[in-house]
């Protein structure tokens, strides 16, 4: 039985569709008052992109055989096909309870998700990072349920999306020597390591910058992340750097409730 | 060379650059917004399809020459290839540069698409259909941004104006392949002729759907729609019957997108008189 539930858990990538939900969720404490629906918008993004990474893993069956040398055994049977689309309608009558327009913006980036994995579009340099983080764009805008959009919060959505783009690339120098052996074109492959470390160190810089310029108050946690990020990066630690990358939204988004309180 | 010739090539390398500005044509004739940010974006919008166009000419250079395009400003011998590179980055200059007057940040995104569509390190356009659907994103990011700039609450318009431009895009880009049989890559021959023809023709009923519902708010709109339709009919019968070539498809798609301006004069004609 626990077993079942474990291979359940990796099957749905739990942390990772967590991880991806807080996005919506940063979304809704940005420009709605803290009440239930915190809940619910949380996990309707939860479940669409728990759609989105139990896909991944059906399509990447072969590569995560070979890399990980254990498959899940839900992959396996047909009962897989099932769960995606439980999945996908849960997520579409939690986000339908919110409103009409975050269900059509959960649509479009479970639309966005699935068509990554369908075209393998992380073989192609460059594209992956950008498409993953701009892709992220739809999720954060179905968090804001039905409020009108001003310029800073078009800006804030900007800002996330490139705050993924470069977390995908440090992830990119995590993964460095399975990407090599495997001939996948991702930056540290393709520009060198020590370059890929350089754009890393540049962008979260030019990241920090931008924080300044739109609203340090509410965005403070991450601006003290930063620098550790830059310095577990310097210090070759790229897994302690992704970590703290996560790290920093986590604490970013109870600090932003203590903050709507 | 006649002046007359030169003049010729430019607007055939400029004309397609027409396709995003009638987009957002289209939006400031909906919502009636015709302020500065708009032309700015149209601006910006114009210079990074041209910036696109050249700089594919740079790195295209090679094949152009092989199939004997003389019709380019390259192959013609009036340009080197590094002096068209370099009038591509002048283009995207300006373009960026417009999109950050207007505040429209999400432009980069689709300079960037532009720039990967060629560059041979990622090159979209080697991936036929893949790389198409990648490029057409910016144009499902680029609508909603606009709506929201202007203050206009998501509704079913801003919606149907989304998908238009995408699928919209997605065609155009699509049917291109029609008349380069002796590329490298090429949608028409690794599909075979009749399966790219029914994605050409999917995508161009699914944008004319959507244009239609669009067309709901103003009579006026529903005359272009059928004009638009018209000429994407008479364009795929064409490619049934392998009647194509590179000079009629651009009079297709040129004749598809000036439309809303055909509109637009009829509309202040009425207006005014």
């Amino acid at each position: 039985m626990i077993e079942n539930i474990k291979n359940m858990l990796s099957f749905m990538r739990f942390t990772v569709s967590m991880s991806g939900s807080f996005i919506a969720v940063l979304a809704y404490l940005l420009t709605n008052q803290l009440d239930f629906r915190f809940f619910i918008v949380m996990l309707g993004s939860f479940f669409a992109c728990t759609v989105i990474y139990s896909y991944n893993n059906l399509t990447d069956k072969k590569e995560d055989s070979i890399n990980r040398k254990q498959t899940n055994t839900i992959t396996k049977n047909n009962f897989s096909h099932f769960l995606i689309f439980l999945f996908l309608f849960l997520s579409l009558i939690f986000q339908y309870i919110l409103s009409t327009r975050a269900m059509i913006f959960s649509i479009i980036f479970i639309a966005l998700g699935i068509l990554y994995s369908f075209f393998r579009l992380k073989k192609y340099l460059l594209i992956k990072n950008i498409y993953t983080g701009f892709g992220m764009i739809p999720m954060f805008l179905s968090g804001t349920i039905n409020q009108p959009f001003d310029q800073l919060l078009i800006n804030y959505s900007l800002f996330f999306a490139i705050f993924i783009t470069v977390g995908s690339i440090v992830s990119d120098l995590r993964d460095y020597k399975g990407d090599k052996a495997s001939n996948f074109n991702t930056i540290p492959v393709y520009f060198g390591y020590d370059n890929a470390k350089k754009i890393t160190y540049s962008s979260i810089s030019a990241l920090s910058l931008v924080i300044l310029y739109l609203n340090i108050l509410k965005l403070l946690p991450l601006i003290i992340f930063m620098p550790l990020t830059i310095y577990f990066i310097y210090t070759d630690k790229p897994k302690r750097a992704h970590l703290s990358g996560g790290i920093s939204i986590i604490i970013l988004l109870v600090y932003l409730i203590i903050f709507s309180l | 060379m006649k002046i007359s010739k030169l003049l010729w090539l430019i607007y055939k390398r400029i004309r397609v650059a027409f396709v995003p500005v009638s987009f957002l044509f289209i939006f400031s004739l909906y919502t009636n917004i015709f302020s500065s940010h708009v032309y700015f974006i149209m601006l910006g919008a114009f210079c990074i399809e041209i910036f696109g166009g050249c700089y594919n000419d740079y790195t295209d250079y090679d094949e152009d020459k092989r199939n004997d395009r003389t019709d380019k400003l390259t192959i013609s011998g009036i340009m080197r290839r590094k002096q068209i590179r370099n009038i591509s980055f002048i283009f995207l200059a300006i373009g960026l540069i417009s999109f950050v007057l207007s505040n429209f940040v999400i432009g980069f995104y689709y300079a960037f698409m532009m720039w990967a569509y060629s560059y041979h390190g990622i090159r979209l356009k080697k991936y036929n259909f893949k790389g198409y659907f990648v490029l057409a994103t910016s144009w499902i990011l680029i609508p909603f941004y606009l709506g929201f700039m202007f203050g206009i609450n998501f509704s079913s318009i801003l919606f149907f104006f989304n998908f238009f431009c995408f699928f919209q895009y997605m065609y155009l880009l699509n049917q291109k392949d029609s008349t380069d049989a002796n590329d490298d890559t090429n949608l028409f021959i690794e599909k075979g002729w009749n399966k790219a023809l029914f994605i050409c023709v999917t995508l161009a009923i699914l944008s004319s759907i959507f244009f239609l519902g669009m067309s709901s708010l103003s009579i006026f709109l529903i005359m272009v729609w059928a004009m638009n339709l018209f000429i994407k009919f008479y364009h795929s019968y064409k490619v049934h019957r392998r009647q194509i070539n590179r000079e009629l498809r651009s009079r297709l798609v040129l004749m598809e997108f000036l439309n809303p301006y055909i509109y637009s004069v009829i509309y202040f004609l009425i207006a005014f008189l």
